[in-house]
Parts: structure tokens; C-alpha cells; sequence
């Protein structure tokens, strides 16, 4: 299950206690970015999926789905 | 005689008593003294001294010849590298006006090999985030169209080397910050095998992850510099022996090479570009053609890489920068103190987690590429962007192709794959497995004279 993301508060009382003086007048774009460096710590905290195989192949398998998905439409 | 050259053709030209180094060096200012008023390239030009070291060279290759491919030619430092003769500021306030008691291993080597300093390049401030306009200098600009990004952050070493200022620029590279311009600006940037140049005496962003590395015109050119730059340091703590590179010019060579595509980076976790796409789809039939065995190969998804990246680069920066960032954060540009200032917020448990990820990741590139011999995938997802467009969290959230290469410490080029239809460059990303650069670099090299892009100089503004 996906981690809560933190409140404002719990944001603002971090940079307080790191030392870091914030623009209170740019709190929603800081807490913002805070925001996408949890989903970063939540991603590395989660499982790898990893597949890690070695397909080889002739033509472009991308090609192969793009001319497909022309051809349908 | 021709109005510009790479380095390979300018150096076998002072070699043979054709080319002046005092002639190339004053073409070099002339060309910086009519572009650099719009590009921005340089933070600090030192015409005399460069003049004076090109006049030393000269006669020094006059009673003696040239003691290397470098010898005599105009190079320039991104301005994180230290230098005695010249200030060093990271494009910063925190540091204006600091100059060094010593130079950087960097610029040891170079002043070595006979190189002349031209002077110090633009970068993002302290070689993070992307272009400030609220620095105390203005950021360098694209020279195909000062309209559009450079990249970065060796944005100013990049620049430079498309513009035909300088034939060399040495860049750091913590996250693609070679490579990123060097794709952008059409020109060839390697970051080495992590440990093979030394950065004693750079700035530092995040040190598991800082490399440093030339920039120059194409692949065969940044061997020539390569050879200059590495080397074994104990002044670096990452620095590690790797067997020399060659100082002659190498012998391109894709026969039987075994690359593996990483399409998915490309097609769907961050997916290109349509000129971009094709433009590496003919890069791979060049490629083919030349003998290469090209497969597709599944790798971790680039957002792994990226948040794994992105917490150890925000950590150890933040631990670089904490005391500035809590006495004087005014001195920083708006964005890099808000980007370094998210560092406080990863905890000692979050980055070990990154550090085991990263662990986990390689392994994956090591199996996956257990029976490759080059990995090949892109360095951007198209042409420059609009200078102005770039927002400060732009690149935040969203995973470059660069950063698998600094977790894992292979080499990784970016080599110029193209135009697309805005007349911009295109680039391809290739990367070869610790310590074979120089293989990386004849595979790039065989391309890029097959390929033919090489020959389409940038034709100036």
C-alpha cells in the first residue's frame, strides 16, 4: 500500500529542524516538489521489478507495434 | 586554410609546421569575440594568457615538436574545475571573485600536455539544475539557435565546442551533464569509466557519482583528450589505475561489436521524439551495416534509476552545501537553494535505501548485458528546447537517460545522430561495460564517419 504523503505541517517543522529558512511566500511550490522527492524515497524503498532478459531480434519491435497500431486505424 | 578544425586535423596540422598555434588560438578569440556576446560561453576569457601560452607552444613545437596531440591547442574549463591563473565561481555568487592556491589535477594535465587555457565556461550553478537568470552572469545558449537550450550543466564547455571557440572543454558530469549538451549542442561528450579522470580540485556535486570528461567535436577528438586527462591520482579517493589510452588517432571498428538497444528508455519510459526515434533507428541500420549485431535489451525502468539517482545526488549535494544553505541562502539562484535544500529531507535510512537500489540496478545492467558489448539509447528525448521555456523543476521528476551510467560508473558518449526538422542536432547515447572507453570511443568513431554528420559544421550566426 502507498505510503500518506506528509502534511504541510509535518514539511515545514523538517526544514525548521534542518536549519533551512523557506519563502513562505513559495510554501505550495516547495511542498509541491517535497511531494514528488516522497514518491521518489517510497520508489526505492519498494520492490525492483526487473526483468533483465536479452531478446534478440531482427527488425525494431517498436516499429512492429507502431505499424501494427497504424494498420488498425 | 579552413575556418575551423577538430582537434585530431589541428593537431597533425602543428605537427607538420602547417598550422600557427598562435593562429588558431587568435581564430579562436576572433570567433569568441564575435559570437560570446550572445552565447554566453565563457565566464572568464583570458586573452593574454592564452596568447602566451600559444606563443610558448609555438616555439617550444618549433625546436622541439609537438610533445602530444594537445599541444598547442585552445581548451576551456567549466567553472568548477580550479585554476590559479583565473577565478573559479561555479557560475555562483557564493563565489565570485575566488581564485585557487592550486589547480585542478585537470588543468594540471592539461597545461602538461601543452593545451592552452582559453578561460572558464558557463555551467548550471554549481552544476545542478538547469539555466538561472537570476546569477551574476547570464546562462550560455545554444549556438545553433541562441534561442534554445544548451543543455547542461556543462552548458557553457558545450556551447564553446559547437561554436568553434574552443576545440576541447573539459565538463563534469554528476548526471548527464556531459552528455546532455553535448547531445543538444551536436557535439561529442564522454563521461569516462567513474575513477579514470581524476577531480581533484572540481567543485564537487555529489561525489559517488561526479565524473569529469571532454567535450569536443567528435569522438576520435575526445580519445585525443582523453589520453591527456586520465590518469591515476591519490588525490582523488575514487581515482583508479585503468590501462592508458591510446594518444594517437583511433581506429574506428564496429565489426562483430554486440550492441544492445535499450528501447524501452527511449519508446515508452520517457518516450522520444519522432525525429528523435528515427534518428536512431538509422543510427542502428548504420550501425548494422557496419557489421554491429544489434539486439533489443530490457532493462530496469529509467524511474528507478532516476529516484535512486536523484536521492544520492540531492543527499551528498546537500552535505556539500548545508552550511552556505543555512547562513547565506540568498547567494544561491532561487533554484539551485530550493533543489538543494529538498537534500535535507532525505534521511541517512532513505539515501541507504537509494545506495541498496543503486546495488540492485547494476546487477541488472550487468546481467542484461552479460553477453553486450555497447548499449545504445539516447541522451535527450529530442531537439533543444526554448532557453526561455525551461521551467526550475523541469527534470525533477522526470527520468533522464543519462543517470543509469553514473550509478554504474560506465563509460557512456553522447556522438551527434542527425538533425530534425527544426535544423537542431539529435543525439545517440552509447555505453560500454568500466574501463573499456576506448573501445566505446572507436565504436562511436566508426559511426560517426560512417554516419556523415560530422561533416556539417555549424555555420555561424
Amino acid at each position: 500500500m502507498a505510503k500518506a504523503r506528509s502534511s504541510k505541517s509535518t514539511f515545514e517543522a523538517r526544514a525548521r529542524a534542518a536549519g533551512l529558512r523557506l519563502d513562505v511566500h513559495r510554501l505550495d511550490e516547495l511542498y509541491g516538489a517535497y511531494g514528488t522527492l516522497e514518491a521518489m524515497i517510497a520508489r526505492v524503498q519498494g520492490p525492483l521489478r526487473v526483468k533483465g532478459s536479452l531478446r534478440v531480434q531482427g527488425p525494431s519491435r517498436g516499429r512492429e507495434v507502431r505499424a501494427r497500431a497504424r494498420e488498425k486505424r | 586554410m579552413s575556418d575551423r578544425f577538430t582537434l585530431a586535423e589541428a593537431a597533425r596540422a602543428i605537427a607538420a609546421g602547417t598550422l600557427s598555434p598562435v593562429e588558431l588560438v587568435r581564430s579562436c578569440l576572433e570567433r569568441t569575440d564575435r559570437l560570446d556576446g550572445r552565447i554566453h560561453a565563457f565566464l572568464a576569457l583570458d586573452r593574454e594568457g592564452a596568447l602566451d601560452a600559444a606563443r610558448r607552444a609555438e616555439r617550444a613545437i618549433r625546436a622541439q615538436g609537438p610533445i602530444g596531440p594537445l599541444h598547442g591547442i585552445p581548451v576551456g574549463l567549466k567553472d568548477v574545475f580550479e585554476t590559479r591563473s583565473l577565478p573559479t565561481t561555479a557560475h555562483s555568487r557564493l563565489l565570485l571573485g575566488h581564485v585557487a592556491s592550486a589547480d585542478s589535477a585537470v588543468a594540471e594535465r592539461l597545461e602538461a600536455a601543452g593545451a592552452v587555457l582559453m578561460g572558464k565556461l558557463a555551467t548550471h550553478e554549481f552544476a545542478l539544475t538547469g539555466p538561472g537568470f537570476d546569477l551574476p552572469w547570464p546562462p550560455a545558449r545554444n549556438p545553433w539557435n541562441p534561442e534554445r537550450f544548451t543543455g547542461g550543466s556543462s552548458s557553457g564547455s558545450a556551447a564553446a565546442v559547437a561554436a568553434g571557440m574552443v576545440l576541447v572543454a573539459v565538463g563534469s558530469d554528476t548526471a548527464g551533464s556531459i552528455r546532455s549538451p553535448a547531445a543538444l549542442c551536436g557535439v561529442a561528450g564522454l563521461k569516462p569509466s567513474f575513477g579514470r579522470v581524476s577531480r581533484a580540485g572540481m567543485l564537487p556535486l555529489a561525489p559517488s557519482l561526479d565524473h569529469a570528461g571532454p567535450l569536443a567535436w567528435n569522438a576520435e577528438d575526445c580519445a585525443l583528450a582523453l589520453a591527456a586527462l586520465e590518469g591515476k591520482d591519490a588525490r582523488d579517493p575514487a581515482s583508479r589505475f585503468y590501462a592508458a589510452a591510446r594518444a594517437e588517432p583511433l581506429e574506428p571498428h564496429a565489426k562483430g561489436v554486440r550492441i544492445g538497444v535499450a528501447r524501452r528508455w527511449f519508446e515508452s519510459d520517457r518516450p522520444a521524439s519522432r525525429p528523435q526515434l528515427d534518428a536512431v533507428e538509422a543510427a542502428i541500420g548504420v550501425l548494422r551495416e557496419l557489421g554491429a549485431e544489434l539486439s533489443d535489451v530490457d532493462l530496469p525502468p529509467l524511474a528507478d534509476w532516476h529516484a535512486a539517482g536523484s536521492l544520492i545526488v540531492l543527499k551528498e549535494a546537500f552535505e556539500v552545501h548545508k552550511d552556505w544553505l543555512r547562513t547565506q541562502p540568498e547567494l544561491y539562484g532561487e533554484a539551485t537553494r530550493d533543489r538543494l535544500a529538498l537534500g535535507a529531507f532525505v534521511s541517512d535510512a532513505d539515501y541507504a535505501a537509494a545506495m541498496r537500489r543503486c546495488d540492485e540496478l547494476v546487477a541488472a545492467l550487468r546481467a542484461a548485458c552479460a553477453e553486450l558489448d555497447i548499449l545504445l539509447s539516447v541522451s535527450q528525448p529530442g531537439e533543444a528546447p526554448p532557453i526561455e521555456g525551461i521551467g526550475k523543476w523541469d527534470g525533477f521528476g522526470i527520468p533522464g537517460y543519462s543517470v543509469p551510467f553514473n550509478l554504474s560508473g560506465d563509460p557512456a558518449i553522447a556522438i551527434c545522430c542527425g538533425f530534425g526538422p527544426e535544423g537542431l542536432p539529435l543525439g545517440l547515447q552509447l555505453a560500454a561495460k568500466p574501463g573499456l572507453d576506448e573501445f566505446l570511443l572507436r565504436v562511436a568513431a566508426a559511426y560517426e564517419r560512417a554516419a556523415g554528420w560530422r561533416a556539417r559544421w555549424l555555420s555561424l550566426i
